[in-house]
């Protein structure tokens, strides 16, 4: 296993997070901006023909690096922030996501998309030294979903070809890396919410847990949906956080750092897409018309969105690539029941231990005043992914046996974030 | 009083998620030992392991080379009738290469994705093995 390459990209991120004009927010979110960040400099890279060398990759690596002192001073009040309060609940959580390195390292929970799906782009990016287009667009292309944003392969690509070796083991690191990442922004999502004590102890513990857990359960090393639930919770934070003091007070810095994370979500996977979409709209409902009084605000939460998204996109289109979801039918809500059934048996199935049944506090989170956002985040792509399931050509039983143990990642931290909320806060706020 | 209740059931909600953790690690090292010194054959001729497993893994030598290998990494059950992850280390002319088969029953649709292990070992093909038409694609770079 040859680490060398993600650790200089776990590096890069941080330091591009802290060059970043973020103002107070947390390492967490800095680290998530500057992974994006970096994933724009390939998508530019390749969009200019300069393939991806190992050469090219250090002497980015340098110019990020380049006058860093203020950046790495700053890095170290974040840090000590970061850290601050450590207690219980960060000592389980990174339990838990060693518990999770253990199992990823002995190749014991690896994602079948790793290895028909996001590992193979992600090495023939490597291969190819940049977005390997012909293989792509190949007749038999629809096995690797080639109409999914590159954030993923492009990041592992970027730390093979740092490394100089595609190295299964570190690549499937990433994703440990990012639940490491997952345990600052909540640290810091909470701490910044007002959840104190023993409150914010059991609320990162309950988060980091239920993620590493079922990443274990369920083989999520080397797949986009931890990414994406990852970075939908960072979201849901971030709009908590602007809520909580009012969008009016809030520094344009947490739009900015609320920008980042939309566009990770967006370039993660095409559901992540959707749920980004949705979550601009909860914002702008929120917000309701003080964006058009201060447009700048609007700017920095969709900026960084759409210059990932926008390259994306007419690339897709310019190729045919985006073939839709399979969604055929109109509605049929005779299929409602078997639906219905078929999810609740993928909820109390033993990899989940329960866990799902905590969406059934989404109703009581949607009243209470505190957590309707992030209620609201949540329901946004369960309709859609219901949507679909009463539209779809595929056999639903079948259909949904095969995705939602995966969906239900996507919502579930981001419920237990409001459930800490609505239990945690001792004051009427957010 | 209410407060009070609220930490408790936080409390019960980081103690749940932990003991998930703790069973979610123990269940995987329930998985039957990865072990690259398995012969080929052990698995076909009735070793240890569920008889559907050596079935299918009968059905995937079929799509393989007649020169391969097939040696059991791992594999993992989903759901009972539902998705089978196989992962497994197949030795493809002077390559090895590890392989998943993602087997979604009762369709019976499977298909074998095999790519090389490193750029040294780059052999400038991905080869795709689709089971349910015994077709195999080489996909040139």
């Amino acid at each position: 296993m040859k680490l060398v390459g993600l650790l200089i990209w776990i590096a890069l991120a941080a330091l591009v997070g802290l060059r970043l004009p973020l103002g107070r927010v947390g390492l967490g979110v800095r680290a998530l901006a500057g992974v994006v960040a970096l994933h724009f400099a390939l998508v530019a890279m390749d969009a200019l023909r300069v393939s991806w060398s190992r050469t090219a990759l250090l002497i980015l690596a340098v110019g990020v690096a380049f006058g860093a002192r203020k950046a790495l001073a700053e890095g170290r009040d974040h840090v000590t922030v970061a850290l601050s309060g450590f207690g219980w609940g960060d000592a389980v959580a990174l339990v838990s996501i060693a518990c999770f390195g253990w199992v990823t390292v002995t190749l014991q929970a690896v994602h079948s998309d790793f290895v028909y799906h996001w590992g193979v782009k992600g090495q023939r990016f490597a291969m190819a030294r940049g977005i390997d287009w012909t293989f792509l667009t190949f007749p038999e292309g629809a096995i690797f979903h080639p109409d999914y944003p590159h954030l993923v392969p492009n990041a592992y690509a970027a730390i093979a070809v740092l490394s100089g070796v595609w190295s299964e083991r570190a690549i499937l690191l990433t994703n440990v890396a990012l639940v490491v990442i997952l345990w600052l922004v909540v640290r810091e999502g909470l701490a910044r919410l007002g959840v104190e004590g023993v409150e914010h102890q059991a609320g990162v513990a309950s988060i980091v847990g239920l993620v590493a857990g079922f990443a274990i359960y369920y083989n999520q090393a080397g797949g986009a949906d931890l990414p994406m639930a990852i970075s939908l919770t960072a979201a849901g934070l971030m709009l908590c956080v602007i809520d909580r003091a009012s969008s009016e007070s809030s520094p344009m810095s947490d739009f900015l750092g609320l920008g980042f994370v939309l566009a990770f979500l967006a370039t993660s996977k095409l559901e992540g897409l959707v749920a980004a979409v949705w979550l601009g709209l909860v914002f702008l409902l929120f917000m309701r018309r003080q964006w058009l009084a201060k447009p700048l605000r609007l700017l920095a939460v969709a900026g960084p969105a759409a210059a990932v998204v926008v390259p994306w996109f007419v690339a897709m289109m310019s190729l045919g690539l985006l073939r839709g979801t399979g969604s055929a039918h109109a509605l049929q809500t005779d299929r409602l029941t078997t639906v219905a059934g078929a999810v609740f048996e993928v909820m109390t199935a033993s990899y989940w231990q329960m866990l799902p049944l905590l969406l059934f506090t989404l109703p009581v989170l949607l009243v209470i005043r505190r957590t309707r956002m992030l209620a609201l985040v949540v329901l946004g792509p369960m309709v859609v992914y219901g949507v679909t399931f009463l539209t779809s050509e595929n056999d639903p039983v079948m259909y949904i046996a095969m995705t939602v143990p995966r969906l239900l990642l996507h919502f579930l931290p981001t419920t237990v974030v409001a459930i800490v909320v609505a239990l945690g806060l001792r004051e009427r706020a957010c | 009083m209410a407060q009070r209740l609220a930490v408790w059931c936080l409390l019960g909600l980081a103690g749940w998620t932990t003991v998930y953790v703790v069973r979610a690690t123990v269940a995987t090292q329930e998985v039957p030992a990865a072990s690259p010194d398995l012969p080929p054959w052990a698995w076909e001729l009735g070793a240890p392991g569920p008889e559907p497993l050596r079935a299918l893994l009968r059905e995937v030598r079929e799509v393989l080379p007649p020169d391969s290998r097939l040696m059991l990494d791992s594999y993992r059950w989903g759901a009972p009738g539902d998705i089978l992850i196989l992962l497994a280390w197949v030795r493809y002319g002077l390559v090895e290469q590890r392989v998943s088969a993602h087997i979604a029953r009762p369709k019976s649709e499977a298909f074998l994705l095999v790519y090389p292990a490193g750029p040294s070992r780059l052999q400038g093909a991905t080869v795709v093995l689709d089971h349910e038409h015994a077709t195999l694609y080489s996909v040139a770079p």
